[in-house]
């Protein structure tokens, strides 16, 4: 050996990765470790996180309902900074939304056998976060009655929505990738809810699992249009993905305000989205496969590949926040260098420092291998980040803003108790949903995972 | 075992991948149509085992798409640039870049969904009644045991010989299947429970339809009068928001103007080019070479684009409009005419700084020394032009008095050709610059868009200033020429002006 230094153990784990999934393996354990979740009582810690987020859910629509008979005039938005907490709110839900169909989509394209264990559970993530995402510019336009203005329904003005707009495009951005993921996400359930179907103890499961199953067997034939369709869904999704947050930053990017008007938003935006939903992942998964039994389906390796993506895109976002000063000084324009040193130096200098702190300093960690694999390390990070890639949002949304072309507007935003509400009644909507999915649906995709098992494929072919 | 036409089928067990495969290719060798096997997850290999031609749902898929490409193109096209068209800043009312986001978007939305519920249709599924999912060891089939069912009404089924096939490919149990005797339906109150369901989802589309078509006497419900009746300035009234009711406020006393960290009443004529009201005919600092070099590097960056290397408005981006023929496109000047050549450097100096016509201001992007360095540079390269006019850079006034003999009325009038603004699209040496020159003008035949022919003589020459959409000139654009308020002795001198130049 050229290198002594290589015990024969590491030498092992370099040609042959330790599987993905660990324990016994074979396909019956998989059914049980992954079915058993929904159909025992789950553990204390979720009726005491389900009660919490119910509570918060409340707390949501009490704010919701409080803003839409008094009008917008409850935020903190205000001139100069119009676009305040909901656009923030807004983008920081979609972004997280980006892991969960990168993961299930693009990964599968790539053959990364290491998405089956996380992709389900991420996906539902991604819809849930939409769900959140699309709450914000639905009630922030103040006239929630007539949001229907927005889609190109015939109306008693013989008006038609403006299609140039790049609020427009967000309006179908984020609507067919909603229903695509969701598609994707209850395809991908189908064949697993006839496991539980079939699994079913009482009258009621099987009645209820036997409806969303659709009536699913497990048909060769059927495998063979069900596979060929979600390699279909899979390359539509991988292009709508990258579409969506570019779309979103073009609500930016496309006006002429000093700090937006740049043409690095789409791929930043993009980057920061996979980035914020890795992490988003990771803060759900750390703690979900301790609660609920499944360190044999999430292992560490699927953990460690995640925190490279992290790693990655975090450096991406890096590279783009160093960029944005770099164009701003090179354009020569005054108005753009005055709004980024605004930025890191001005009155939101303790937010744009916290987003760097956040983003690019504390992903860092991951260079080494023992950070990798450590769970508190990396629900820590995840944390950061998730908290960083918020006050990013801040950061391009409200500096930019609060300080325009006539020194006498300027102003500084600050939010208001309904501003917090929202916010954090957004964490209840989320945390809601997602501890329903964990209860009731299986958490992991049970046929896919079973097909990363040597027990799936032929051995006499080999 | 009972009669074959009570029979579904039979079915055998099998444990591993590897068996499934190998007894496959025999039932499929052996001849059968009607069969299948049964997986807890997708096998690679079976297809080619069981003989499955591959399925046309990527044909699908890709007419939906193009399905969704197409309509999304029409339904922008025609609810934007047709049924309603929106003019945002002068922009084509159809325009492709600014439309392809949402066409790509519904190319998705359409190939998604249609992969979605072919998949499905393709597969019979939904279905409420599988005939084998009454078997108590059918349902390891999602769990991990493999199956393979032949169906009875398999040409090639016989009951002996389907189960020796089967036991003789290795399947660890054998079974015949009964035809089950349960409903194939759901229950009657599901099947009801969900004709209420869409029977009640008729209902909020009845109440729509319904306010569609009728009007009411009754007065608007204000659901929420915040929203509804809001302090706030609107066209045309008093704004209530101020003791005085005006909406646009002037500057706050002890206001000051600023330019560069300095304040502007330190050195007005540098920082506008203005002093006390008059332009800066001179520059406020030296010209030095190096003055000229700076002039000319930025003149090279932000001016050369639109005004050309050597000033005369022939830039790529005026190219590039004019081979586009782009409605409205108001071209740069030729920066050698005499009426600019004969401006005040402040007057220059201003227009790069705050903008001209179409022209915005530099005064963001270019220092306020530079933009000086720029008027520098403006004289050196008219300096560099050989034809006749074209030479007038720094040697203000054009028309030395006496050398024409012009009447005063026309004096006046050549006076204010130049304030009021028709300089701008009107040449005075023939050129065809927005519109015709004023050159020649006087008693030519001008042809008019709806076909008809004039003489241009002073009642003309009168008109068209009045109300110049009356009569278009072939080739020109309707609604460009703006009038600035004159007065009727203005316009009898202008009048005098353009006769004079007529040629002989």
């Amino acid at each position: 050996m050229a290198n002594a230094e290589i015990t024969s153990a590491e030498l092992d784990n370099i040609i042959d990765p330790p599987a993905l999934v660990q324990g016994k393996g074979d396909l019956a354990t998989i059914t049980e470790t992954v079915s058993r979740v929904a159909e025992i009582k789950p553990p204390k810690a979720w009726y005491v996180g389900f009660a919490l987020s119910l509570g918060i859910l409340g707390m949501l629509g009490a704010a919701i309902v409080y803003l839409i008979i008094t009008g917008v005039g409850v935020w903190g938005n205000n001139q100069p900074v119009a676009w305040g907490w909901p656009i923030v709110n807004f983008v920081f839900w979609v972004g997280i939304g980006h892991a969960g169909t990168l993961i299930s989509a693009v990964l599968y394209l790539f053959r990364q056998g290491w998405r089956t264990g996380i992709n389900r559970f991420s996906e539902a993530m991604t819809i849930f976060a939409v769900v959140c995402a699309g709450m914000f510019p639905a009630i922030h336009v103040g006239r929630i009655w007539v949001i229907y203005w927005v889609f190109p329904i015939p109306n008693q003005m013989n008006m038609w929505p403006q299609f140039r707009s790049p609020l427009l495009w967000d309006v179908f951005a984020v609507s067919t990738y909603f229903t695509v993921s969701l598609l994707f996400w209850y395809m991908g359930l189908v064949p697993d809810l006839a496991t539980l179907r079939d699994r079913s103890k009482t009258k009621i499961r099987r009645f209820l699992y036997g409806i969303f199953a659709l009536g699913w067997t497990g048909a060769n034939r059927q495998w063979h249009r069900y596979e060929r369709a979600y390699l279909l869904l899979a390359a539509l999704a991988t292009p709508l993905v990258l579409s969506v947050h570019s779309v979103v930053s073009f609500d930016f990017a496309t006006s002429q305000l000093p700090g937006w008007h740049t043409t690095i938003f789409p791929p930043y935006f993009v980057a920061g989205a996979i980035f914020s939903g890795f992490a988003m992942v990771v803060t759900l998964a750390v703690p979900a496969r301790a609660m609920f039994g499944l360190r044999d389906l999430i292992t560490l390796r699927h953990l460690e590949l995640m925190n490279k993506v992290i790693m990655a895109t975090g450096m991406l976002v890096g590279y783009a926040y160093a960029m944005e000063f770099f164009m701003a000084w090179y354009s020569g324009n005054k108005y753009e260098g005055f709004t980024f040193v605004n930025r890191a130096f001005g009155p939101y200098a303790w937010a744009y420092w916290i987003m760097v702190s956040c983003n690019v300093i504390s992903p860092q960690i991951f260079w080494f291998k023992k950070a990798r694999r450590s769970i508190p390390i990396m629900f820590v990070v995840s944390i950061f980040v998730n908290i960083g890639m918020w006050f990013e949002r801040f950061v391009i949304t409200v500096t930019s803003l609060n300080r325009d072309f006539l020194p006498s507007s300027w102003n500084y935003f600050s939010p208001t108790f309904v501003d917090w509400a929202t916010l954090i009644g957004s964490f209840g909507l989320f945390f809601t949903l997602f501890l329903l999915f964990c209860r009731y649906l299986p958490q992991v995709a049970i046929a896919e995972v079973k097909m990363q098992t040597p027990h799936a494929h032929s051995h006499s072919a080999h | 075992m009972s009669d074959t036409n009570k029979n579904y089928g039979i079915l055998a067990e099998y444990e591993t991948v590897d068996e499934i495969l190998s007894a496959a290719a025999k039932v499929r060798d052996a001849g059968y149509s009607k069969w299948d096997c049964y997986t807890p997850m997708p096998v690679h290999g079976l297809d080619d085992a069981m003989g499955v031609k591959p399925t046309h749902l990527p044909w699908l898929t890709l007419c939906a798409g193009i399905t969704g490409a197409s309509l999304g193109v029409l339904m922008q096209w025609w609810m934007n640039a047709v049924d309603y068209p929106f003019l945002t800043s002068g922009k084509p009312q159809w325009s492709i870049p600014a439309n392809i986001p949402i066409v790509f978007e519904m190319t998705i939305l359409f190939s998604a969904l249609t992969t979605f519920f072919a998949m499905w249709i393709m597969n019979n599924l939904p279905r409420w009644f599988s005939p084998l999912s009454h078997l108590e060891r059918f349902a390891r089939s999602t769990d991990d045991r493999f199956f393979i069912a032949i169906e009875a009404s398999d040409p090639a089924f016989d009951v002996a010989g389907s189960e020796a096939l089967l036991r003789d490919s290795g399947a660890h149990a054998v079974e015949m299947v009964a035809e089950p005797e349960g409903s194939a339906t759901p229950p009657t109150w599901f099947r009801h429970g969900l004709m209420i369901g869409a029977t009640a989802l008729l209902i909020p589309l009845t109440v729509i339809a319904y306010a569609r078509f009728n009007t009411t006497e009754q007065p608007r419900i204000h659901l929420v009068p915040d929203m509804d009746f809001q302090e706030k300035y609107k066209a045309q009234n008093a704004s209530p928001l101020f003791e005085d009711g005006r909406a646009a406020r002037s500057q706050v006393a002890g206001t000051f103007a600023m330019e560069d960290d300095h304040l502007v009443l330190e050195d007005p004529g540098y920082y506008t080019g203005k002093e006390g009201g008059e332009y800066l005919t001179e520059l406020p600092m030296p010209v030095t070479r190096e003055l000229l070099d700076r002039g000319r590097q930025r003149y090279v960056i932000n001016c050369a684009p639109c005004h050309g290397y050597d000033g005369a408005g022939k830039g790529t981006v005026n190219e590039r409009a004019q081979s586009l023929q782009t409605a409205g496109w108001i071209p740069p000047s030729n920066l050698h005419q005499e009426y600019i050549a004969i401006q005040p450097k402040g007057q220059l100096f201003e227009s790069i700084s705050v903008g001209i016509r179409n022209m915005p201001g530099y005064s963001s992007t270019v220092t306020t020394e530079d933009r000086w360095a720029i008027v520098a540079y403006l004289e050196a390269l008219g300096g560099t032009q050989e034809s006749g006019a074209r030479k007038l850079w720094g040697a203000a006034p054009v028309v030395e008095e006496g050398a024409v003999d012009e009447s005063p009325l026309v004096a006046k009038g050549r006076e204010l050709y130049m304030t009021k603004t028709c300089v701008a699209c009107h040449s005075l040496d023939g050129a065809q610059g927005v519109s015709t020159s004023f050159l020649g003008l006087a008693g030519s035949e001008r042809k008019f868009t709806d076909g008809t022919t004039a003489i241009a003589d002073a009642a003309y020459i009168n008109e068209s200033i009045l109300d110049p959409n009356a009569k278009i000139i072939e080739g020109l654009t309707p609604g460009l020429m703006i009038v600035p308020p004159i007065s009727d002795e203005e316009r009898e001198a202008l009048v005098a002006f353009i006769l004079s130049l007529k040629q002989q």
